[in-house]
């Protein structure tokens, strides 16, 4: 469960001051789906690296769990991560010189006790991306959807509480976009916390729920009533941007 | 464990791009391949040093007339060592085995019948066998009496003996030195030639009053040969000896000495001295290479450092801390130079084959380079990595990954 506190984030360069989020409280519990959304430039990502605990609130309180992530060192942060959190990113961020079972197998080098049968778990993860036979590719190797779904199976392999996924299909052509979102449904569908930052609306859609934030504030935390499938409005969406 | 998990990440690194980690390892590689020539040269010639030792004796010291720093030969016109000197060397200073006093003069002319030679003739005492623990192999030594009656006997070397009688053996032959004739009553061991080419086998021995009585026609000697009992009161002897002499001849602190004292210490500081230049110049490209080596290393390291930021920015996101990603760059580093430190050993181990095989530098393989050269290669990759190590550790992820 994460629940954040009016949470601030001002940025200082120099003698300039930025204030990017300025006073976020919301709750996200277990197993919810849900979309933050906004234009760019808003703070979204901003707010979506503290959620990963890969920074700190200027001000507020995060609570992931009932742990004060604001009381943790960095060490313990990096631990929480490994832990807790699988990240998707717009650019992948996949090492270009390893196969995808190695860039799979990552978060396993940094987990207290090492698994058996990491070949086998590094399978099943990227089986449930569709990508069982490719794992000896490189990602020069690969299209940008399936490289994109070896990093989701990247934040699979530890099975972490939270996937977080920042603008997931932004460096995606339609077709493998949708392929993207498909499995975001599945790994919901299979119990997963997925947080999702798009400043596109038709992505957001395929959330359960939506919160927009604007000029550093959130101005709607809402719901979506699901009586089609999103996947096949996805198209429509973006005809009407 | 995930030490070795992250060691391993550090390698497959490393063989991911072979290029550049080829370069990181050049100055490594030259490095220790001279440092390997090196050792093997210095090795080679400390024991061409050790050898000489063992020639001049390692527990001798020798006073000789005439003054200067150098080695032999003496200047044989000084007339200030006397018998009375080794006397009182022998009754005043500590911990002498002998102190064996000669007079020598070289180019003698000695005829047998008709053949006829030159050699160097040696007036000696009985104790000259021992102080030069060389004696002989035929016949025998030149006794005290022979000393006390100024016998015309003589013990000689093997090449005088060969010159003048073939393969006969001389012994109670007789030969004429500067028309004195001499019984041969000794034949010496064979002992070979110096290191600046003077053949020790070409000489004639004999009692000391009757080559100086009779022969040379003089009262004062060329050399005491001293050798210590402990080769730990070496140094001690030789300043007792200097001092003792210095006192005997009353020579003022302003003038200079009319004798030389030399051991087998300064012997070796000679022939050291010579194969000096050439290593230090060595020592000196071995030293630059693994700084430069170094340097590019570190560089190096810290361009790739630049371009595998999101790389770093991830792992810190998938759960690398600090120190893991410290760790991991230090491993790389280190990998580096002890590969290179392998390389360049295997590199300079053959260069020194070749040198063995093709020149006369004298050169000894030995397994003292190998353990220098890893305590290096870990000093290297060490001092060179912290600085990129640490500079990719302090990235913030959030800052690389945007
Ligand atoms: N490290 C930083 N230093 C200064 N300003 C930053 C930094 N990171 C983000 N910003 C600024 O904060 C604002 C929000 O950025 P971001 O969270 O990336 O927005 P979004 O993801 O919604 O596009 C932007 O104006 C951006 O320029
Ligand atoms: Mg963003």
């Amino acid at each position: 469960m994460i629940e954040v506190e009016q949470l601030e984030k001002t940025y200082s360069t120099g003698r300039m001051a930025t204030p990017v989020l300025k006073g976020i409280s919301f709750r996200i519990n277990e197993g919810e789906y849900v979309a933050i959304m906004g234009t760019s430039g808003t703070g979204k990502s901003t707010l979506m690296n503290i959620l990963g605990c890969l920074d700190k609130p200027t001000t507020g309180r995060y609570l992931l769990d009932d742990t004060d992530v604001g009381s943790l060192d960095d060490d313990a942060l990096s631990h929480l991560r490994n832990k807790k959190i699988g990240f998707v990113f717009q650019q992948f961020h996949l090492l270009e010189r390893s196969t995808a079972m190695r860039n799979v197998t990552l978060p396993l080098i940094y987990v207290d006790e090492y698994p058996e049968d990491v070949e086998k778990m590094a399978e099943k993860a990227l089986a449930a991306v569709g990508l069982t036979d490719r794992r000896q590719y490189r990602p020069n190797e690969l299209s940008g959807g399936q490289q994109q779904r070896v990093a989701i199976a990247r934040a699979l392999i530890t099975d972490p509480e939270i996937i977080l996924a920042d603008e997931p299909t932004g460096a995606l052509d339609r077709k493998s976009g949708l392929e993207v979102m498909s499995i975001f449904k599945k790994l919901h569908q299979q119990g997963h916390t997925i947080i999702l930052v798009t400043h596109d609306q038709a992505v957001a859609e395929h959330a359960q729920r939506i919160i927009v934030l604007k000029d550093g504030q959130i101005t709607e935390d809402r719901l979506i009533k699901k009586q089609r499938d999103p996947d096949l409005e996805l198209g429509n969406g973006e005809e009407k941007r | 464990m995930r030490i070795q998990r992250i060691i391993m990440q550090g390698i497959h690194a490393l063989g991911a791009n072979k290029t550049r980690t080829f370069f990181m390892m050049a100055g490594t590689i030259v490095g220790i391949a001279a440092l390997t020539v090196i050792m093997a040269m210095g090795s080679g010639a400390e024991k061409k040093v050790m050898k000489r030792i063992e020639g001049f004796g390692p527990r001798a010291i020798m006073l000789i007339a005439g003054g200067g720093k150098d080695l032999p030969p003496p200047d044989l016109t000084v007339s200030t060592l006397t018998l009375d000197d080794a006397e009182a060397i022998r009754d005043k200073v500590e911990g002498i085995e002998t102190a064996s006093p000669a007079a020598f003069k070289r180019g003698i002319p000695i005829k047998a019948g008709s053949a006829q030679s030159t050699a160097t003739i040696f007036a000696v005492e009985p104790d000259w066998n021992e102080a030069w623990d060389w004696y002989v192999s035929d016949g025998d030594p030149i006794a005290a009496e022979d000393v006390a009656t100024l016998a015309r006997v003589c013990v000689i070397g093997q090449t005088l003996s060969h010159d003048l009688f073939g393969n006969e053996s001389p012994i109670g032959k007789y030969i004429r030195i500067q028309n004195v004739r001499f019984r041969i009553k000794g034949v010496l061991e064979r002992r070979g030639t110096s290191p600046i080419g003077t053949d020790f086998d070409n000489r004639a021995l004999i009692p000391l009053t009757t080559g100086m009585r009779r022969l040379f026609n003089q009262d004062y000697i060329t050399y005491v040969r001293i050798k210590v009992k402990n080769l730990d009161h070496i140094t001690s002897v030789q300043k007792d000896v200097r001092q003792l002499i210095h006192e005997r001849h009353h020579i003022l602190p302003s003038q200079e000495n009319d004798f030389r004292i030399v051991s087998a210490k300064a012997v070796g500081n000679m022939a050291r001295g010579t194969s000096g230049t050439l290593s230090s110049l060595l020592i000196a490209l071995a030293g630059l290479s693994l700084l430069v080596g170094g340097v590019v290393l570190m560089n190096i390291l810290l361009i790739s450092v630049g371009e595998r930021q999101k790389e770093i920015g991830l792992r810190r996101a998938v759960g690398a801390t600090r120190k893991d990603i410290l760790f991991q760059f230090l491993v790389e580093s280190l990998a580096v130079t002890c590969s290179g430190m392998i390389l360049g050993s295997g590199l300079g181990t053959v260069i020194t084959l070749i040198l063995m095989q093709t020149t006369k530098i004298p050169v000894v393989l030995s397994w003292e380079p190998f353990a220098l050269s890893l305590g290096f290669a870990l000093l290297v990759g060490t001092f060179f990595g912290v600085q990129p190590a640490r500079k990719a550790a302090s990235l913030n992820p959030v800052d690389v990954l945007r």
